[in-house]
């Protein structure tokens, strides 16, 4: 039986679960567009986290800059925590809004779904024990820095398995039925690998932009030139980053199925493309030109279009999800309850939270800046 | 039945949830409490003469407190979202939609927490004196907040209140009669989870007893307001308590092995003899400060680990047989169809959404009755066996014993038909070794029934 | 002035508290009393050397409490437990006496720690090479004692009179029927009479209960009176220290108080065991009827039952021989491998040690799986 006879034998009796009983608690359209910009957020914290590291590899193999190498080394864990935590509000919102969709294809493959756990921990801790082992050996700290990069990418590959299993309900009922433990992944699913280095190679871009960001600073509050050599290999990994990901982009054409990709690439999701590309064709030009003029303002506008970038392809996902799920499932099925109340405590709270932290966070900078030029400069 | 059931060998998704749950508990109620602990010992440290090497020892404290927070308690934190939809997705996701703004409002908090709490420990050299205090006290007050909403969600699940599906009222089912004791002795506890954590990072300090005697008796004076208050809180909190709880508690139930002691009461007073252990603890540490080793500091935070695991345990058994009470069985059958004896005496098998075309009466029938009706809660070789449970089944027992599923109230009823019930008493039947069919074992069960209706009918007043 | 009265010795006005404190009026009227300040001055002297194993130093305190805890539930059990009708009386206890079901659980799971507890602080004493001269009475009165517990253990084993402990004993005594020349008579002896009854539970009972207590009570104290006229043993590089560099704590009361929330622990443990996991009563014995599936010795006495399977048939008695060795050579230890600092016979002693570990740790992992 080939692959399309087995999707016909079984669409049919693809077991979709109801939706939740409480609906959304607001239009659909204001879930998305919370989970559009929290998922961008989340993924520029991971892109610059597994980047980093891949970095800092790089720099101990290569015995590379030393400025470069402590800073990756005091920010990775930072970037790690803030990864997880702005991992959050995406997993919530998928969750009210494909719920039925996530939780079953989570099942499926539970035991490598709660892996998960073990493996950010295992990640994490090495992160910081590669911060607060600072006298270790090279070697030792390579394996460290190693352990958190194997487990960081399974966890990547473990994300990439569950979603896009979550968007395929024809394949559930046979692979639930073969391992009820849930020891599954989504191998069969033609477009993963394709999917997998595309949502993965965006790491080297982002991680070599906050080296071309550090480099320049650097260079700056010191006044000298000690973070050029940061900021070239910066920009040289973007640029390689780049490339990667347009052959994984390519790659994921070829294996999409061509209807959904037409169907897709219409109206609001081809116009979210075109701007996508477009800003990441911009932002990679700003942050060349930063670091190649070593221009603090160009490279951070270039990391913000970084953002907006990611937020377009993350609606371009979206849009894509609907298609696959379209013969089954629309968000417009659900009933809407609307929680304006609560959300207004949420919004509010956010606000101001978000206005305290940032106030708080430029004045510690100021003085913590003026620290490092004072015991630097010179 | 919505999901698919994680049938996870051995420990069972349920025993998975709970040991996630009971490390995060610990380690966040540390991430609180901590928090007002830096906070006083940073306003503490402005008034002692000694006061920058208190500082010192205290930034020690601090990267215990902030590698193992956000490491192993972020972590966890998430792992419990992981685990319980992969346990109960059906809970998971009522929870979800009932309470998305609450949780998106405890983000908020834990965006805070961290940033602040890097603000105050990246800029421990930069910073002044007053912001280093007011970091660690926004930190506190931040964090507390992230434990005023999830115990809304947390005690909801016990005592939903006056919230019904119908009117999702929000306020009622969040401040519900268990969420004012409970906030209350949670808190406590973070003060005194804090200065066992304290103590042990003053075990650290090897040059200078003096030195080591203050901090030690400093830390251990946050055991004090959880001894003198958590005893009448807990008492406020059994009151609140659902009557069929109570009565549980009270009348207990046969174990599996025999022994009347039921795990809720079990659970209740490991809880409790842990709290009286630790005041007796940290008492000895007040005493002797100077004989305080790491072993020793260890071995309170791990009775701490014990305790929260009676009181954890009491909390999600005191909710048996529901995962939300009165709403939503543990295995995904909701009250209101419960009651509905159509719906609960339909053919189970060819009514479920996961049933992949399996005959009634076939080979496999009982086995996906048991993997979508008994697997949310049961293992068949590890937690809550069943292999052992029905170790000494017959047939006509067997079907008779899962007719009456729910009469200890422990469980939730059966849903299905007679020959549900036998399909199964065959599964279990042909795992010891037995291997009769289910039309077989429904012949043996309906040749017993028909004999006993037969032995009535010659002698009403000895059969009964 | 009463001539019975003694003087204090100045030694001891120095180290006594302050004669207007409470305390220090209590000591000085108790010395006036009784001279016991060698004693005093003996015990304090007791001190415990600090390096990073020190922590091993605490398992034999951890053996005593749990000790201790057995004591008590157990004369709690006992005040319910009839050995003429042992399985009835444990249901009852299990069912209807208050908290009957926790003690038991307790008294359960406090004995299998103390084994393991045992265990540990054998192996800790046996790799930091504790026994060697002049400590040979340490050692042998300790491994005396772990035989002791593990009898102890075999013996509580029987009384609740279950299909389990019946079936358990019943391998375990025939085993013991299979040694040449006295198998039988010592078989007969534990049992009163060709098989495990009734009249086995009388003898079971007055072991655990009275001669088994007594013996081990006295080799404790004899135990701890070697520790405390030797001294804790020093580990060789720690010994090999400069006298200024060897730091110690005062095992009174530093290293015991230090203990004691250890030792809470442990208490908090035992309920945690006893709520997560309590023991079960199976259903009376019936010795006519058929040994319940998987009957296994307790994960204590796993590994010897594990290793004689590897000897079938006609070589059982070889492989009996071979194990009857082992304690032998335990024992004979301190006799072969005396010289301090290690020499090579020493280190070749731990590298046999350590096999001796993995052995028994493979035979019981075997046991517990197969």
């Amino acid at each position: 039986m080939n692959f399309s006879n087995l999707i016909s034998a079984t669409l049919a009796q693809a077991p979709i679960p109801a939706a939740d009983p409480l609906g959304y608690p607001m239009p659909a359209v204001l879930l998305q567009l919370l989970s559009y910009l929290t998922l961008a957020l989340h993924f520029m914290a991971v892109n610059f986290t597994l980047g980093g590291l891949i970095y800092l590899i790089w720099l101990k193999v290569r015995k590379g800059d030393d400025g470069a190498k402590s800073f990756l080394g005091l920010s990775l864990p930072l970037g790690f925590s803030y990864l997880v935590t702005l991992g959050i509000p995406p997993l919530l919102f998928v969750q009210v809004m494909y719920g039925q969709m996530f939780y079953s294809s989570s099942v499926i493959i539970g035991a490598a779904w709660i892996l998960v756990v073990p493996l950010l921990i295992l990640a994490y801790g090495m992160l910081y024990l590669n911060k607060l082992k600072k006298d270790s050996t090279t070697n030792a700290q390579l394996i460290v820095l190693g352990v958190a990069l194997l487990t960081m990418l399974s966890v990547g590959f473990i994300y990439v398995n569950n979603l896009t299993l979550s968007m395929t309900p024809d394949t559930w009922m046979e692979k639930y039925a073969a391992t009820p433990s849930g020891a599954n992944l989504n191998l069969s699913e033609p477009t993963l690998f394709a999917r997998y280095v595309l949502f993965m190679s965006p790491a080297l871009v982002v991680g070599g932009a906050a080296l071309v960001l550090m480099g320049i600073f650097r260079s700056k509050w010191r006044g000298n030139n000690s973070g050029d050599a940061a900021g070239s290999l910066g920009m040289r990994g973007l640029l390689l980053g780049r490339v990667i990901t347009a052959a994984a982009a390519g790659a994921l054409i070829a294996v999409l199925p061509k209807n959904l990709l037409s169907d897709t690439l219409v109206g609001a999701g081809r116009v979210h493309l075109i701007l996508g590309i477009a800003l990441a064709l911009l932002s990679t030009a700003l942050l060349v030109l930063g670091a190649k003029k070593k221009n603090g303002l160009l490279a951070v506008v270039g990391t913000v279009l970084l953002v907006l970038e990611a937020a377009m392809f993350v609606v371009v996902r979206d849009m894509l999800r609907q298609q696959y799920l379209a013969p089954q499932f629309t968000l417009s099925d659900v009933s809407v309850h609307e929680q304006w109340g609560m959300f207004s405590i949420f919004a509010v709270s956010m606000v101001a939270g978000l206005a305290f932290l940032i106030v708080l966070t430029v004045k510690v900078s100021k003085t913590a800046i003026a620290k490092y030029k004072e015991t630097h400069a010179g | 039945m919505n999901y698919p059931v994680w049938n996870f060998p051995i420990l069972g998704g349920s025993l998975v949830v709970a040991i996630i749950a009971i490390i995060h508990i610990l380690i966040s109620h540390l991430a609180i409490g901590g928090g007002a602990f830096l906070a006083v010992a940073e306003i503490w440290s402005n008034k002692m003469a000694d006061g920058e090497r208190i500082r010192k020892w205290l930034h020690k404290f601090a990267t215990f407190f902030l590698v193992y927070t956000t490491v192993f308690g972020a972590i966890t934190g998430v792992g419990i979202w992981f685990s319980i939809q992969l346990a109960s997705p059906e809970a998971t996701s009522l929870l979800i939609h009932q309470f998305v703004f609450a949780w998106a409002t405890e983000w908020v908090t834990f965006i805070g927490e961290l940033t602040v709490l890097y603000l105050y420990y990246y800029g421990w050299n930069s910073n002044s004196r007053r912001m280093q205090v007011f970091l660690a006290v926004a930190y506190f007050v931040i964090a507390w907040f992230s434990l005023f909403i999830i115990n809304g969600i947390l005690t909801f699940m016990l005592t939903p209140g006056a919230w019904t599906l119908e009117n999702k009222d929000i306020a009622a089912g969040f401040f519900n009669p268990g969420y004012f004791p409970s906030l209350f002795i949670r808190t406590l506890t973070m003060f005194l989870i804090a200065g066992l954590a304290g103590i042990l990072v003053a075990t650290q300090i090897k040059d200078d007893e003096a030195f080591k005697t203050k901090i030690i008796r400093f830390s251990a004076k946050w055991v004090i307001p959880a001894a003198i208050l958590v005893p009448g809180l807990v008492v406020w909190y059994w009151f609140t308590l659902p009557e069929s709880t109570l009565a549980f508690y009270d009348a207990g139930m046969v174990g599996v092995d025999g022994g009347k002691m039921e795990g809720l009461a079990r659970f209740f007073w490991l809880a409790v003899t842990s709290g009286a252990l630790i005041v007796m603890g940290a008492s000895v540490a007040a005493w002797k400060p100077k004989a305080v080793h790491l072993a020793t500091a260890i071995s309170l935070l791990l009775v701490a680990q014990v305790g929260i695991m009676g009181a954890e345990f009491f909390r999600e058994m005191a909710r048996k047989p529901y995962v939300i009470r009165g709403v939503l069985y543990s295995n995904a059958l909701w009250q209101h169809n419960a009651e509905n004896s159509a719906y609960m005496n339909r053919p189970y098998l060819s009514e479920a959404k996961w049933n992949p075309e399996i005959e009634e009466m076939s080979a496999e029938h009982g086995e996906w009755i048991y993997r979508l009706q008994c697997a949310t809660c049961h293992t068949l070789d590890g937690y809550r066996d069943l292999t052992y449970r029905t170790r000494n089944w017959t047939p006509a027992f067997g079907v008779r014993f899962i007719e009456k599923l729910d009469e200890q109230k422990v469980m939730p009823p059966f849903q299905g038909t007679l020959k549900d019930r036998a399909a199964l008493t065959a599964y279990f039947l042909n795992i010891h070794g037995n291997p009769v069919t289910p039309a077989q074992v429904l012949e043996l069960y309906e040749q017993e029934e028909r004999a006993k209706a037969a032995a009535m009918n010659a002698n009403p007043k000895e059969a009964n | 002035m009463d001539t019975q009265q003694t003087h204090i010795p100045k030694e001891a006005e120095a180290a006594l508290p302050p004669a207007d404190s409470r305390m220090g009026k209590f000591y000085r009227a108790l010395l006036k009393r009784y001279p016991i300040w060698p004693v005093i001055q003996f015990f304090m002297g007791k001190k415990v050397p600090e390096h990073k194993h020190s922590a091993w130093y605490m398992l034999g305190g951890i053996a005593l409490f749990l000790f201790l805890i057995q004591l008590v539930t157990g004369v709690l059990l006992m005040v319910y437990y009839k050995p003429g009708q042992p399985w009835a009386s444990v249901n009852r206890i299990v069912m209807e006496v208050p908290f009957g079901a926790l003690i038991r659980s307790i008294h359960h799971w406090s004995a299998n720690l103390m084994i393991l507890t045992l265990f540990l602080h054998m192996f800790s004493t046996l790799f930091m090479k504790a026994y060697r001269p002049p400590r040979e009475g340490t050692w042998i009165t300790g491994f005396i004692l772990l035989t002791l517990v593990t009898l102890f253990g075999f013996s509580g084993y029987l009384l609740p009179w279950d299909d389990l402990a019946f079936f358990a004993v019943r391998i375990g005594v025939s085993e013991m029927e299979k040694l040449p020349v006295l198998g039988t008579f010592a078989a007969d002896l534990a049992r009163g009479g060709p098989d495990v009854s009734m009249e086995t539970i009388g003898r079971f009972y007055a072991l655990h209960v009275v001669i088994l207590p007594l013996l081990v009570l006295a080799l404790i104290a004899l135990h701890l009176l070697f520790v405390q006229i030797q001294g804790v043993s020093e580990p060789d590089t720690f010994a090999a220290l400069p006298l200024e560099k060897k730091k110690y704590r005062k095992f009174f009361s530093d290293f015991m108080i230090g203990e004691i929330p250890v030792w809470l622990f442990m208490f908090g443990l035992l309920i945690a065991l006893s709520a997560a996991a309590p023991r079960g009563l199976a259903p009376e014995a019936n010795p006519m009827g058929a040994a319940p599936e998987g009957i296994k010795p307790e994960w204590y006495l796993l590994a010897p039952y594990q290793a004689l399977k590897l000897f079938p048939g006609k070589l059982e008695l070889v492989g009996m021989a071979i194990m009857g060795l082992g304690p032998l050579l335990v024992i004979a230890l301190p006799f072969i491998d005396k010289n301090v600092p290690t020499d090579k016979r020493g280190e070749m002693i731990t590298q046999m040690a350590i096999a001796g570990l993995i052995g028994f740790l493979g035979m019981t992992i075997w046991g517990l799986l197969s």
